[in-house]
């Protein structure tokens, strides 16, 4: 289990190496405006597949990253497993741009925290990549999350729902006082609303109970130990059991006459 | 000679292919049919036009609503099925049903029987006013006594077949099968026969759904852009508007505009600097603009989601569930996941797809406030959608579908409720009694043209229309019709403007004239509607051609300079950094058929975007694609497709061709011919002519006319009388006109060619002699020759039905029955003193069975259906039993009518209630006469104005006299340059033996014309040397003389004449009955009547509207005012003081009227004279 997230850190690092795998155009060699400048072996590395997640943090700048040597490393990791919820906490610099009266009215918060949740990502789509002796180690990533500062303090503040509150209030009012009741007849298919996926999935988060995971922070030795292991072990050639022309028919959206199709499904 | 021997050659080669298939059908698919011999030379610029019947064999003139109906039938049914997968019960658990596979039969006549010989044609259900439907048969999972039970082919319903589907018998049918199933091989089909008319569904044109749209109020200083979510569930709008500078999120499901920072915020983008990143990104412009509205947000006190949420939850509509009630926190979530946005469903906790949308419509608006430029047209063909037969049917199923298992499911509720149920429960006894509400819901929809959907809470009126016969050329032109949302009533020139964009896809000349003029368009030749792709393998697609995903991009890098969104149906999916790469690869893959032909893809440069769509609905046509200034449609291409050894799919799959939609054809450059490629070109045109539609290819040299004549003649095409299928004469319609020699134009358009109009054929071929002649050819009046008209110029025939059923009544066996011919006893002619039983002069038609005879012609008021009918038809249940022999009165059928008409028709049959069916064709031969309507194919109209013998027509000097003299003064005013052209191609030809073509940018060249002219001795401008009929001499100018084809168009004088000395009066009020059917009176109106004043003839204004309408002598009580009766006054209770009065009967109603609320009109009586 604690061994599952190690390598968030170092995924963190190399994000951008990730996007520059995935951008890099398709060299081919009849294309004179984008020559050839350099060639270079591609391994495909499963020694952490499975494991690797990524962790984005939009509202941050990538010159400043969570690490200890900013200063900001992250000092507390939970997930949900089953929701996919996950959180970390990264300390909240009081030395500047720190306001003491609402540091004070949010009981002296002195870290903050960020929210996301994993979503499974296409490990075609998305890869980790190594530069490393002129090789280049690609490693698939399981699921990807956005994390952004939760401000619970501020909701914790107000959790008294005005609109709950006002009906306490209201009931508490009322709750001698006759009123009209209308009477509506209601179909059966009235009587079971659907909801959306999303207030399910909320609830079903809400109910989950945080685990604490062990967090390293990219400058430590042991993450480096845990990077080696982003490089293939094997180098053998990987055989490609598909050919060109598979690869093109799964990949391609052709035109079904419907009536054809039909005539194929019987 | 050298033409004879190669069309023996083309003869022999033809017979031999063509043993087992019909030769002249195939013909018309040959790709160098009628053009040239197989040893001619091939060009691609000048042959390139075979791809259109090429394209025509494919896809056929309607192909538009036969792939619309197919892919319902096919796809979407199963579609449907698998959202609607599973019925449960409220009452036992355990129950489930379970649908497994939907398959729709070929039509028959009896359920559940699937024997080919119970199979039914079209034209047996015309006749017999039946259904042409086929079962819909599903495959069922579901527990009985707690076993699994799988049945198999349980038919639910019928549906309607559109003729020609892939569920149609005539589906890919040769002409002689055809012929021996009395259908014509040349309908078109695409449309429903629903109670034995036929139907169609006109396709819709609607604004594209799921698609932003930004618009500007100028005067309001208003942005808004607004985005139309449709799923199958649910359908909402949701805006994004500016008020005061601030922008605004608006959705109906929510009571007040919610601040746009407060909206992205609960769509999960907390932090200030994501929302400004995602909607501005580094433009300082749009940061400056969007600023205001973080104030907005923050000024509300919301931070936090969570907040938001609440916020938002607060101002959400809540009426729709009262049952549960859910806090504001989840009526957030839940108005952010499902209303707002509606069609980019949300099943997890991830808004960030949404959040991205209202960022990018937020972008939208901003940039059209920082440049007004930066908006949509809505009227731009490219954001419109069309709407076929099978979306529209689609729509209906699945509410019909929802609506049978409701029912079965609050059935089988009801029986598991019961504690102790005798027999064995089976589901399946139940799902059979509801069959009916799905066929008849289809058919109630179909042939009444209301189209109501519960689930959207939408009423549709006029979906369907009649399918139009009266000609050919008007049930082709109500196929390829689009009708459009707007309302007629309002005054806005937008929508109804000529579009650039509609090049090609929608036919520029063909419009209906005043109300709808604009509003109704038609399609074009070449055009195809698109119908749904799969959505997902292509977004896989495209992030396997570099596009990077966008749940991992974040809004810096989404609006960073140079990186283009990906747009999949409107969807922001991802983000590339080289679109024109992007989108060239994406194009190879469609080029070589690894990407559906239909889906289209373009870059937008304004929005820095590139759209994907595969989404149905979008007008599309082919092209030719260039590369490197070549078409890659060269000769051994055409070559082969000349041979038969490529079909227009080929094209397709090599690559040569392509199919444009209006978008992606706004990002090409298409050259119009050949020698116009030049560097940039990227398609080339086949054909310049496919710009005009079916109807509108008829006008021959359209491109020489001045524009609104050729809209005229594309009305008035579509009114010309003339042959309407091969199978016209079996046909009982309620209302046929035919033309009685009908003849190919000689001058004509490739269209005619393509859409056989050759075959059937709406006119005549007539001399026609410019000049003046008698001077009863003012205002457009024709002058028809006498003898043309005996030799059968213009006639027609005008054939009518009359439907009798012969009813049941419920509760009796009594049956409306048909009674024998009625005899008379008559003085003898010869022998005056005895007598003879002769038949009525009534029944004088009636055969022995009570039927009109065929071929006996019927007068006015004579009976040609004996029908009598029970007295005691037991309405009320009184008289059920009271006797045995029931008592008939006679309820004859009888003819009503100025002119006999001679019965050509009686057909006896039953219809599908099993009740006696006798429909009677009546037949009227017509020649032309005085006032009838003809025109010509270039919007000239004019009614016959005198008929002149022929010794009194001009004539030339090889003694050729015209069939009709027409006023040159028709022609400065009109610019109908085409007709003078039309003369002389027509003339060429007459001389030459050759039909000519005027074909839209093409044709015969007038020099050519003018050559054959010369070469026959004729002049070379057409003019002729002409003596006068009456007094012999030479005419003193020369008279432009040839043929032009003439239609006769069907308003007929003998149709519309009408007189009314005395007649048939209105029972409420006694004036005579308004308009010609009820032979009604002619009204003197308000204008005329203040004519009358003015001129002072008050003794003429009394006669008219009193006299000659509705006098009534009434008693007036002199002392009270009042009316009494018979001498009485009721309220004096006296007789003395009554007088007579005359006055308009409508007058004394008034008062009676106003008696009866209380009100006293008092009359008080003076002498005048």
């Amino acid at each position: 289990m604690s061994d599952l997230f190690v390598p968030d850190e170092d995924v963190e690092v190399k994000t951008e190496d990730a996007m520059d795998v995935d951008v890099a155009p398709v060299t081919e060699h009849d294309d004179q405006d984008d020559p050839i400048v350099k060639e270079f072996p591609v391994f495909f590395s499963t020694r952490l597949a499975g494991n690797i997640h990524l962790y984005q943090y939009p509202a941050r700048s990538v010159d400043s990253p969570y690490t200890s040597s900013h200063a900001t490393g992250i000092t507390e990791s939970r997930i949900k497993k089953e929701s996919g919820v996950v959180e970390v906490d990264v300390p909240v610099p009081t030395d500047r741009c720190y306001d003491q009266a609402k540091g004070t009215q949010w009981k002296n918060i002195d870290n903050q925290t960020l929210k996301g949740h994993l979503v499974e990502s296409n490990p075609q789509e998305n890869m980790v990549g190594v530069f490393k002796n002129n090789e280049l180690h690609l490693n698939p990533i399981v699921s990807t999350a956005l994390l952004r500062p939760s401000f619970d303090h501020v909701n914790q503040e107000n959790i008294k729902d005005p609109a709950a509150a006002a009906a306490a209030k209201r009931t508490a009012q009322n709750a001698n006082e006759p009123k009209a009741i209308q009477m509506t007849v209601k179909s059966s298919s009235e009587q079971t609303p659907r909801f959306s996926g999303a207030l399910l999935a909320v609830k079903k988060a809400e109910d989950e109970e945080f685990v604490t995971l062990q967090w390293r922070d990219r400058d430590q030795e042991d993450t480096w130990d845990v990077g080696e292991l982003l490089t293939a072990e094997k180098k053998d050639k990987l055989e490609c059991s598909t050919t060109r022309d598979e690869y093109l028919e799964a990949i391609s959206v052709p035109y079904v006459d419907p009536v054809t199709m039909a005539a194929r499904c019987l | 000679m050298s033409t004879k021997r190669k069309s023996s050659v083309k003869e022999d080669a033809r017979n031999a292919k063509a043993a087992s298939s019909d030769a002249a059908f195939n013909e018309l698919f040959e790709p160098n049919y009628r053009g040239k011999g197989w040893t001619d030379e091939i060009s691609t610029a000048e042959d390139k036009w075979n791809l259109l019947p090429a394209f025509l064999k494919v896809k056929g003139l309607v192909k538009q609503h036969l792939d619309s109906f197919n892919y319902f039938v096919d796809v979407d049914l199963k579609k449907i099925l698998a959202a609607n997968q599973m019925v449960l019960s409220d009452v036992d658990p355990e129950f489930y049903l379970k649908y497994k596979d939907i398959r729709v039969g070929k039509p028959g006549i009896k359920f559940d029987d699937k024997n080919d010989d119970n199979a039914i044609f079209p034209h047996e259900c015309r006749l017999r006013d039946m259904t042409y439907a086929a079962p819909i048969y599903v495959d069922i999972e579901y527990t009985k006594e707690r076993k699994i039970v799988i049945q198999r082919n349980l038919e639910i319903g019928k549906m309607p077949i559109m003729l020609r589907s892939s569920k149609c018998h005539l589906q890919d049918q040769t002409e002689e099968k055809m012929a021996a199933m009395g259908e014509c091989p040349l309908d078109p089909g695409g449309y429903f026969i629903v109670n034995g008319t036929e139907k169609v569904i006109l396709v819709q044109e609607q604004l594209s759904k799921n698609r932003i749209i930004v618009e500007a109020d100028e005067k309001k200083g208003v942005v808004q852009a607004s985005v139309t979510s449709s799923t199958h569930e649910r359908r909402s709008k949701t805006y994004v508007l500016t008020k005061n500078d601030k922008i605004y999120l608006k959705n109906n499901s929510i009571v007040e505009d919610i601040p746009i920072v407060l909206i992205l915020k609960a769509a999960g983008l907390v932090t200030d600097l994501e929302i400004m990143q995602a909607v501005a990104g580094q433009n300082p412009v749009y940061q400056e603009i969007f600023a205001v509205n973080f104030e907005e947000c923050s000024k509300l006190g919301v931070f936090t989601q969570r907040q938001a949420l609440e916020y938002l939850g607060s101002k959400v509509k809540t009426s729709r569930r009262s049952n549960v009630k859910l806090t504001h926190y989840q009526e957030g979530l839940e108005a952010v996941a499902t209303s707002i946005i509606a069609h980019i469903s949300i099943n997890n906790m991830d808004f960030t797809e949404k959040a991205l949308y209202i960022a990018v419509m937020t972008r939208r608006v901003i940039m059209a406030m920082a440049d007004p430029k930066m908006i949509d047209d809505r009227d731009y063909v490219g954001n419109k959608r069309l709407e076929l037969a099978g979306q529209l049917l689609s729509l209906l199923f699945e509410d019909l579908f929802k609506k049978f298992n409701s029912d079965f499911k609050a059935n089988i509720d009801k029986i598991l409720k019961r504690p102790n149920r005798a027999s064995m429960f089976d589901a399946l006894l139940n799902l059979e009694t509801h069959r009916g509400s799905i066929t008849s819901g289809m058919n109630r929809a179909i042939s009444t043209g209301n189209w109501s959907l519960k689930r959207f809470k939408m009423e549709r009126a006029g979906v369907t229309h009649v399918l139009s016969r009266l000609s050919y050329i008007s049930a082709l032109g109500m196929m390829t019709r689009i009708s459009s949302q707007f309302e007629k009533s309002r005054k806005v020139s937008g929508p109804r403007a000529l579009q650039p964009s509609q090049f090609g896809m929608l036919c520029t000349s063909d419009t209906p004239e005043g109300e709808a003029c604009g509003l109704v368009k038609n399609l074009a030749l070449m055009t195809h509607i698109t119908t749904d792709d799969e959505e997902a393998p292509v977004r896989n697609l495209c992030y396997l051609l570099g596009a990077e995903n966008i749940s991992v991009i974040g809004g810096a890098e989404l609006h960073a300079e140079g990186s283009f969104g990906v747009y999949l149906n409107g969807t922001l999916i991802g983000i590339t950094k080289f679109p024109t790469k992007f989108v060239s690869s994406f194009r190879q893959f469609r080029r070589t058929g690894k990407v559906s032909e239909f889906i289209s893809i373009y870059i937008n440069r304004h929005h820095a975007a590139v759209h994907i769509a595969t989404d149905g609905g979008r007008i599309c046509r082919p092209l030719i694609i260039v590369e490197n200034e070549h078409p890659r449609v060269q000769v051994e291409h055409l070559k082969k497709l000349r041979d038969g050894e490529m079909t227009f799919d080929d094209f397709l799959k090599q690559g040569l061709v392509e199919y444009l939609d209006v978008n992606e054809e706004n990002d090409s450059f298409i050259a119009l011919y050949e020698n116009n490629i030049n560097a940039e070109t990227t398609h080339l045109e086949i054909e310049p002519f496919t710009v005009l539609g079916a109807v509108a290819g008829l006008i021959p040299y359209p491109h020489h006319n001045q524009s609104p004549r050729n809209t005229y003649q594309c009305a008035m095409g579509k009114q010309a009388i003339g042959a309407i299928a091969y199978n016209q004469l079996n046909r009982i319609d309620t209302l046929l006109y035919l033309m009685v020699y009908p003849q190919q134009p000689m001058v004509k358009t490739r269209t005619i060619e393509l859409i056989d109009y050759d075959k059937l054929p709406a006119g005549q071929n007539a001399t026609v002699a410019v000049m003046s002649y008698s001077g009863y050819d003012i205002e457009d009046a024709l002058v028809l020759n006498k003898s043309s008209i005996d030799r059968g110029f213009g006639r027609c025939q005008v054939l009518k039905k009359n439907t009798t059923v012969l009813k049941r009544y419920a509760g009796s066996d009594a049956v409306d029955r048909l009674d024998g011919v009625k005899m008379e006893r008559r003085k003898c002619a010869w022998d005056p003193n005895s007598f003879e039983e002769v038949v009525t002069e009534q029944h004088e038609v009636l055969g022995p069975d009570g039927l009109g005879e065929v071929g006996k012609p019927v007068k006015n008021s004579q009976v040609y259906v004996n029908r009598c009918i029970p007295v005691n038809n037991s309405d009320s249940l009184l008289n059920q039993s009271t006797s045995s022999s029931t008592e008939y009165r006679e309820a004859p059928v009888t003819y009503r009518g100025p002119e006999p008409s001679i019965i050509d028709k009686v057909m006896v049959s039953v219809t599908d209630k099993e009740l006696y069916l006798i429909k009677v064709l009546l037949r009227q031969t017509r020649r032309p006469e005085l006032g009838d309507k003809f025109s010509s194919r270039h919007g000239q109209k004019g009614v016959c104005g005198i008929i002149v013998n022929q010794e009194d027509m001009p004539f030339s000097d090889s003694g050729v006299c015209p069939d009709i003299i027409m006023n040159p003064h028709g022609f400065p005013s009109r610019m109908t340059v085409g007709k003078m052209i039309e003369l002389i191609s027509g003339k060429a030809g007459v001389l030459d033996g050759s039909l000519q073509y005027g074909t839209c940018f093409g044709g015969s060249k007038l020099e050519d014309m003018s050559k054959i002219l010369v070469d026959h001795g004729y002049s070379y401008s057409g003019k002729d040397m002409l003596y006068s009929g009456t007094s012999g001499e030479c005419l003193q100018a020369y008279i432009f003389f040839g043929p032009i084809y003439y239609q006769k168009l069907k308003h007929m004088v003998m149709d519309k004449m009408h007189a009314r000395p005395r007649g048939p009066r209105a029972v409420l009020t006694r004036q005579p009955t308004e308009g010609r059917s009820r032979d009604g009176g002619l009204r003197l109106g308000e204008m005329e009547r203040d004519c009358v004043i003015a001129y002072g003839a008050s003794q003429l204004l009394l006669e008219r509207l009193m006299y000659s309408s509705d006098a009534f002598e009434a008693d007036v009580c002199q002392k009270c005012g009042l009316l009494g009766y018979q001498g009485w006054c009721n309220s004096c209770q006296t007789t003395a003081h009554v007088v007579k009065m005359t006055l308009p009967y409508a007058a004394k109603l008034l008062f009676q009227e106003l008696v009866s609320m209380n009100i006293a009109p008092r009359l008080k009586l003076k002498e005048v004279f």
